[in-house]
């Protein structure tokens, strides 16, 4: 694989999210505000990158018996470093999301890669798949939740003060729109989620068609 | 000759998995004597800020007393912050702060625990509604303790009157209650209990 390849995977045509359908406990569940998507996003991020890099290093080192063992307690140790760094910057929204940072060890994503693709290439494409493919997941709960809380709460970066410091209080987007149930409720979550699906499959079928448009004219002539 | 095989393959594993395991408990533990301080530091200041937030007033000092604190002006006791739990909530129970002077008149309350319907009940929370900042200056003379539903003084939330009425009604018990003898208690006891 190029690593342009691994990008385009990470990011669109193997999304974790939108196209593996991995890890949406965490993503269903957080989504409810930009900041909390945000921050469990960039944490799944920073576990995934640390995670693919430390595990491709050992492949040679492990074997078939250490190697799902050695896996898991590599994401773990990352997960904690993880929780205890939430903890050390907002403690607030560890009060908040803190279930979800411990849960992150559970995300099928991170074992995923590590099984699928770490423990079978070189160091600076895992770090690369790590990124793209954790990018792909922080992009879509970022998207998912920026949905949410507009729609639900009719705000945007409501609270980003707590990660981003007193200046950010100002961030708070008031949107006219007033606050609809149903998009802070799991199903509105679950529904929102499918569309976003929807979503991603109509374009793919569009850029087919055209591409399919393209290379008709083509033979044509 | 198998056998050996066998038992050094297993030791391998053994001395692989602990030599990781070290590795591992070691970068956590180092991070976290590194980062401790600095997290019981966040934690004192996210749970004083809170409390401070419900007395609403930064001259008093809050003082534990047992599960609640007394409030102290100047070295005298000025009045309580007490711990309230409430079952009678739409889901499950309802926890909150209630800050009261000696006269019984509430300076405070805030919600901190609930299960309430998202979208609904929890506008019990100040971050979502300023639903609780109707109890200051409140108490049993000036107010009649329900929702305006049953002819009280207190909104109900649109659709939602269990919850809203669960903690009026919890409030209005509790101030019908003395002040707490623990917060009166001048001389506080030490923290590890060494008076008792």
């Amino acid at each position: 694989m190029t690593p342009t390849e691994i990008t385009r995977d990470g990011l669109w045509d193997n999304n974790p999210a939108l196209v593996q359908l991995l890890g949406l406990c965490p993503l269903l569940a957080v989504s409810n505000t930009l900041i909390n998507g945000f921050v469990l996003g960039s944490l799944t991020l920073f576990v995934l990158i640390f995670a693919n890099g430390t595990i491709s290093l050992l492949q040679r080192w492990l074997d078939d018996t250490t190697r799902l063992p050695a896996q898991i307690l590599i994401i773990a140790t990352f997960v904690t470093l993880a929780d205890l760094l939430l903890q050390f910057v907002s403690f607030e929204l560890h009060q908040r999301i803190g279930l979800f940072v411990a849960l992150i060890v559970t995300n099928c994503v991170i074992l995923g890669r590590a099984e699928a693709f770490a423990r079978k290439n070189h160091f600076g494409y895992a770090l690369l798949d790590g990124l793209t493919m954790g990018s792909g997941f922080l992009l879509v709960i970022v998207l998912l939740s920026g949905i949410r809380e507009a729609l639900g709460h009719g705000t945007l970066f409501a609270q980003a003060d707590l990660i981003f410091g007193e200046t950010a209080v100002n961030w708070v987007i008031q949107l006219p729109n007033e606050g609809l149930l149903l998009a802070v409720l799991p199903p509105g979550a679950f529904l929102l989620f499918g569309l976003l699906i929807a979503l991603k499959n109509w374009i793919d079928q569009k850029i087919e068609q055209r591409q399919a448009l393209r290379n008709s004219s083509t033979a044509a002539n | 000759m198998t056998d050996i095989k066998a038992m050094s393959a297993i030791s391998k594993t053994i001395i692989k998995m602990t030599a990781l395991a070290a590795v591992c408990g070691l970068l956590l533990s180092t991070t976290y004597v590194i980062s401790y301080g600095q997290i019981k530091a966040n934690q004192q200041a996210f749970e004083i800020r809170q409390l401070q937030a419900v007395v609403g007033d930064a001259s008093l000092t809050l003082q534990p007393a047992g599960e609640h604190y007394r409030l102290l002006k100047n070295g005298s006791v000025y009045g309580e912050l007490r711990a309230v739990t409430t079952p009678d909530g739409y889901n499950g129970d309802i926890r909150f702060w209630l800050a009261t002077n000696m006269q019984r008149e509430i300076l405070g309350v805030r919600v901190i625990k609930h299960q309430e319907t998202p979208g609904l009940g929890d506008k019990l929370d100040l971050a979502i509604s300023p639903w609780v900042l109707d109890f200051n200056g409140a108490s049993l003379t000036n107010h009649r303790w329900d929702v305006t539903k049953y002819s009280g003084d207190f909104d109900q939330f649109s659709g939602a009157t269990i919850t809203p009425r669960a903690v009026v009604l919890a409030i209005a018990e509790q101030l019908a209650k003395p002040v707490l003898s623990s917060a009166l208690d001048p001389e506080p006891k030490s923290v590890d209990g060494s008076q008792q």
